[in-house]
């Protein structure tokens, strides 16, 4: 392993041999996004610890490291594949590797008409119009130099244009694999989502990774919601326990359309999340779910923010944790209700059960409100099981432990209850009974 | 109809806005090392402080103004400030009351303090700090039976020097933040106060702070030390003119509560917030904490802010002696274009240590508010417990309430709870009243004052019947 | 005392009521019945002067004065009082405390000396005896944590304290058991005298069974469909509201 003094250079240098060979370099408008984002990264420089955004998330190791972007499929772990899909789910199936297109391994036949669903880097070419006029369209790199860094290298991903009133059938899960014959690479899938008027759908992004890989994902999930659209979107977290995992979900919400968001942390030795949406039309619904399992080394820090910008959007954010080992979780929820966005109501909770003595737990839940008719509320508790609980079940014959799993269950269940789609929640129910 | 009603209720004029004159003995406005060795020459002081001034000045001059808070204030140019202001009849100090300038008296009367009154009647010792120096400090002989000192800082400073020594600085470090280092360098006076052991004192002390000189700064600061077992009750008050330019009040309050001893700090500020444009006011940057060094010790602070252009504090507890406990009690109101970023810090390091926050927040006009607090629970915090609760009332479509509440556990056995909300008064509140022959006006009072209930009850008596008259409202309880 | 005469309102540019004239005499108790979404809880509330309910034709006079430039506490003050259908709550503010203030402001306005806390006191409780609401209620927060009996009797003990000229009722016997009914009925007839006027609001004739009514008017689609005496209540039980709205 190589380490460097200087992360930004580093990337730069990067940057400066990748981007003759980066898809659509002749597209004058996409060579500018990634200028400006090259810019943009340079003068923010890598996150540190001063930066009130990056207060309790550390990440020098990261930039400590040098990481060769993905530029080929490589070979494909069929095994890790295996587990990464859902059993009993119908779905349409996108795979990715290293950040890459894998057609061969994905099932996209039988979309419904007014449908698209492809590559990015394919609809740079085939769907050159809808690509400039959503990508990067308001999305702003200040405070987050990994948005910056994914759109300079920007290179392939998921498309998904639904038309006016058309409605996904089956579920669309995008399957990002992280695997290879080397080691360090840093991968940057790019997803643009854009959900035409009235137009519903649900995706599911998972990432997997083989067990002790190290590897740097930078992801970024643009989404656009037109008027009525309706999206689930779901964010299930495997990466490999080396894995350096730093993801951006961003949505752009116009009047009455809905988003539903989940995002299933569960392993990985570094995990950000950057989770936002912005209320742009009146009558928005935006639901913001998430469930972090923090373990050993651990450090999960979930970033979200609900920016409401226009009356009457009705918005959640609930995130649980279960954290122990030397584990490391954060969590800062912001929501934003502007001036002109009366009748807003807004609530949103953190709760973390804290079980061992080195576990550490730093929530922000924060609310910035500029209407006065809103009904907002917030809230945070750290805590452990509660005795009372425990020696219930115990005095029923229960064992210390089973009672202990029991409740840990019950203090996740509630996220997981929530789930829309069944064969997930039994896959999580499955894949965290073994971890809790 | 309703609105309109409420901006008739918070914008009431600033009633204490008047000047008193009174020859005063003031210097130049700017800082140097050569006004810091003045202070401390006018202050006859023992060479240990000037040592520590001239520590903290130096240490001062290579830091830069905080930039993290949510409030917005043009640069303040620290030359152009006065670091010292006194009456003049300071040469002779006044022995008793009846030598205090009559102005003076009357100043206190104006602001409802009748010192004779609060010494014949209300038994509550008093130690009046007009800009930079303490004027007269009522009660003395009864306080000093008890064995509880009570006196200006300068007069500790002579007389109690080896407690001067020892505690100045012990809670807040001369390097601890940019304002509380100038007030290292330049402080001239404030209360201090030391209850011996076992000593439950006798009466609520009290401070009445007011900045009067016009480009004055004021630095005052308090050092409270509550020996093993024994309990005082504290009041601070403060008030300024009218002034179109900013006065800055930079205090520091520290407060340190041994074994078994408990603290009871209450503020209520009311300086000058500046007028309905955001002109004039005063700069309100004080660090207030307290430290529980010994097991079973308690501070709680109560605070009610209502003025100030700009408030920025955070009144503290430092939790270090196991099963100590720290609470925080606060309401703060901005107005017209009034900011305040102010909340609390509990720092939980002893085993079994328990904190209380509620914090309520009303914001109208274009005021801005904001709840910030910390809640840290260290690795050795054994069963630590925090409730906080924030809750925020906003009166005005273009005023603001922000809440960051830092919460930060390196323990599995603590429990920490946050909860806050945001609310307004709703119409069908207004009507219910108002359908009862209760006014408008009255009616929003009634609601803001049960708003800020759980904070105005933790407010010694006196104290309540201030908040009261600040807050327009009439305090409950008054039946039954 | 209330005479409401061709009353139109509206509510955010739609027509409520269209047409009403009422006539309620000193010491006379009229009961207004109709259907859910008649217009019944918008004459309650344009009568106490609530926001948003426009008078767009007709008017409304009460002891000879309109009404209708009244602030809602002038109204309150002037006699009238409205039982509400949903109690509001207000954290904070005890109920002694509002009770007290209520009945000084309408001292004041009486020319009467304000009431001291003892002699408060020993009135509050004499009524709340009579509406077997306990002590403790006194000391919460208005109408916080109240269940819905307790909110009800709570605003009959209002109107107790308050002694009004009118007493509007809004719905206060929805969601009522019959111990609870009878209770505040029992208050209710106590303060019937020869100057005071009623105006109970109600869905269902139960409450007649306990306040015997001098008029029943039915309301649908915002105006008076018939008037009668308590009979009509009776009637109107048996065969529904469609029939009377057909008719």
């Amino acid at each position: 392993m190589t380490t460097i003094s200087d992360p930004v250079t580093q990337y730069q240098q990067v940057y400066d041999q990748a981007r003759t060979s980066l898809p659509g370099k002749d597209l004058n408008w996409l060579t500018k996004l990634r200028d400006q984002a090259y810019e943009s990264f340079a003068t923010q420089g890598f996150p540190h610890r001063k930066v009130e955004n990056w207060k309790y998330t550390n990440v020098n190791n990261l930039g400590q490291q040098a990481f060769t972007p993905a530029i080929a499929i490589g070979t494909v772990n069929t095994e890790l594949l295996a587990t990464a899909q859902i059993p009993d789910l119908d779905c349409y199936q996108i795979v990715l590797v290293n950040g890459l297109f894998a057609e061969q391994y994905s099932q996209l036949s039988g979309l419904p008409a007014g449908i698209i669903i492809t590559s990015l880097s394919n609809a740079l070419t085939d769907h050159t119009e809808i690509v400039r006029t959503h990508l990067n369209k308001q999305l702003t790199y200040q405070g987050q130099p990994f948005a910056a860094l994914n759109t300079m290298f920007l290179r392939d991903g998921v498309f998904c244009y639904f038309d006016n009133n058309s409605v996904l059938d089956k579920p669309l899960h995008i399957i990002h694999l992280a695997t290879g014959d080397r080691q360090n690479v840093m991968s940057f899938p790019r997803h643009l989502i854009v959900a035409g008027e009235h137009s519903q759908a649900t995706l599911i992004e998972s990432y997997h990774g083989d067990k002790d890989q190290l590897y740097f994902n930078d992801c970024l999930t643009e989404i656009h919601l037109h008027d009525h659209s309706q999206l689930t979107h779901y964010s299930l977290i495997e990466a490999s326990q080396a894995a350096y995992h730093i993801a951006a979900l961003h949505a752009w919400q116009q009047q009455h359309s809905r988003l539903q968001a989940y995002n299933f942390a569960l392993s990985g030795k570094l995990i950000r999340n950057d989770t936002r949406a912005y209320l742009i039309g009146t009558h928005t619904q935006c639901h913001f779910n998430g469930f972090y399992r923090v373990r050993s080394d651990q450090h999960i820090d979930n970033h979200l923010l609900t920016d409401h910008q226009q009356p009457h959007g009705t918005s959640t954010q609930t995130y649980k944790g279960i954290l122990d080992g030397n584990g490391h979780g954060v969590f800062n929820g912001t929501v934003i209700v502007a001036e002109d966005a009366q009748k807003s109501k807004t609530q949103q909770l953190n709760k973390n059960l804290l079980l061992s003595p080195t576990a550490q737990i730093n929530t922000k839940p924060e609310l910035q409100i500029f209407a006065d008719d809103v009904q907002c509320t917030h809230g945070a508790t750290v805590g452990q099981l509660d005795d009372k609980a425990l020696f219930y079940l115990r005095s029923r014959g229960i064992s210390e432990a089973m009672a202990r799993r029991i409740l840990n269950y019950a203090f996740m269940s509630d996220i997981i209850d929530n789930v829309e789609l069944e064969p997930i929640k039994i896959k999580l129910k499955r894949d965290l009974k073994g971890s809790i | 109809m309703s609105s309109k009603t409420i901006d008739k209720i918070v914008n009431r004029e600033y009633e204490h806005g008047f000047v008193t004159d009174i020859e005063t003995d003031t210097v130049a406005p700017g800082l140097s090392e050569d006004v810091i060795r003045m202070i401390s020459a006018k202050k006859n002081e023992p060479e240990f402080m000037l040592e520590w001034r001239l520590r903290a000045f130096r240490h001062w001059l290579t830091m830069t103004e905080p930039q993290w808070s949510s409030v917005t204030h043009p640069p303040i140019d620290y030359q152009k400030i006065s670091y010292y202001s006194a009456p003049k009849s300071d040469k002779d100090r006044p022995k008793s009351l009846d030598e205090v300038d009559p102005k003076l008296i009357e100043t206190y009367n104006k602001l409802g303090i009748p010192l004779y009154e609060q010494q014949k009647l209300a038994g509550v010792a008093v130690d009046a700090v007009f800009d930079s120096v303490s004027v007269a400090t009522t009660f003395k002989e009864k306080l000093a039976e008890a064995g509880v000192i009570f006196c200006s800082f300068s007069e500790a400073v002579q007389n109690h020097p080896e407690l001067v020594k020892k505690y100045l600085g012990s809670v807040v470090p001369y390097r601890d933040n940019f304002f509380a280092t100038l007030n290292s360098a330049v402080f001239t006076d404030g209360s201090f106060c030391y209850i011996p052991k076992g000593v439950r004192c006798p009466l609520e002390l009290s401070t009445y702070f007011r900045i009067n000189a016009a480009n004055t700064g004021q630095f005052e600061r308090t050092l409270i030390i509550a020996e093993e077992g024994s309990y005082v009750s504290y009041l601070e008050g403060c008030t300024a003119p009218m002034r179109d330019e900013n006065q800055l009040h930079a205090a520091v309050v520290e407060l340190v509560a041994l074994k078994d001893a408990e603290i009871k700090y209450s503020t209520v500020q009311n300086w000058y917030p500046g007028d309905e444009h955001g002109k004039g006011g005063i700069y309100n940057f004080v660090t207030k904490r307290g430290a529980c060094r010994d097991a079973n010790a308690k501070i709680s602070w109560t605070q009610i802010e209502t003025g100030s252009a700009i408030t920025w504090k955070y009144p503290s507890v430092i939790l270090q002696g196991d099963n100590s406990v720290g609470e925080f009690y606060s309401v703060a109101l901005t107005n017209n274009r009034q900011q305040a970023d102010t909340g609390t810090k509990m720092i939980h390091l002893g085993k079994n240590t328990r904190s209380t926050i509620i914090s309520k927040g009303i914001s109208a006009g274009k005021g801005h508010n904001a709840y910030r607090g910390l809640v840290r629970v260290g690795p050795a915090a054994t069963n630590a417990r925090n409730y906080t609760q924030c809750d925020s009332l906003l009166l005005s479509d273009h005023c603001s309430a922000h809440t960051f509440p830092y919460i930060e556990v390196k323990n599995p056995t603590a429990k920490v709870e946050h909860e806050a909300s945001t609310s307004k008064i709703s119409d069908d509140q207004l009507f219910y009243c108002r359908q009862r022959g209760i006014s408008a006006e009255d009616a929003v009072s009634m609601i803001v004052n049960g708003f800020c209930k759980q904070v105005f009850r933790e407010l010694p008596m006196e104290f309540a019947v201030e908040a009261q008259k600040l807050m327009e409202v009439s305090l409950e309880g008054a039946v039954g | 005392m209330l005479t409401i005469e061709n009353l139109h309102v509206t509510v955010e540019d739609k027509a409520i009521l269209r047409g009403i004239n009422l006539q309620i005499n000193p010491g006379e108790v009229h009961a207004i019945m109709g259907p859910n979404g008649s217009g019944k809880s918008t004459l309650a509330n344009i009568l106490t002067g609530r926001d948003g309910y426009n008078i767009t034709a007709g008017k409304i006079m009460f002891d000879g004065k309109p009404l209708a430039d009244m602030a809602p506490e002038d109204r309150a003050r002037a006699g009238i009082f409205l039982a509400l259908q949903y109690p509001v709550e207000i954290p904070g503010v005890t109920n002694i405390y509002f009770l007290k203030t209520a009945v000084n402001e309408i001292r004041k306005t009486q020319g009467l000396a304000e009431l001291d806390a003892m002699d408060f006191m020993t009135l509050v409780k004499a009524k709340m005896q009579q509406l077997k609401i306990k002590d403790e209620m006194l000391y919460r927060a208005i109408n916080e944590g109240f269940s819905g009996g307790e909110k009800k009797r709570n605003e009959i003990l209002q109107m107790m304290l308050l002694e009004p000229k009118l007493a509007i009722m809004d719905e206060t016997d929805s969601g009522l058991d019959i111990d609870a009914l009878q209770i505040i009925s029992e208050g209710v007839n106590a303060l019937r005298d020869s100057k005071r006027s009623f105006l109970l609001i109600t869905h269902y004739q139960r409450l007649l069974n306990y306040i015997v009514p001098d008029h029943v008017h039915v309301l649908a689609h915002g105006k008076i469909v018939k008037s009668g005496g308590r009979e009509l209540a009776e009637y109107l039980e048996k065969v529904g509201y469609e029939q009377i709205e057909a008719a």
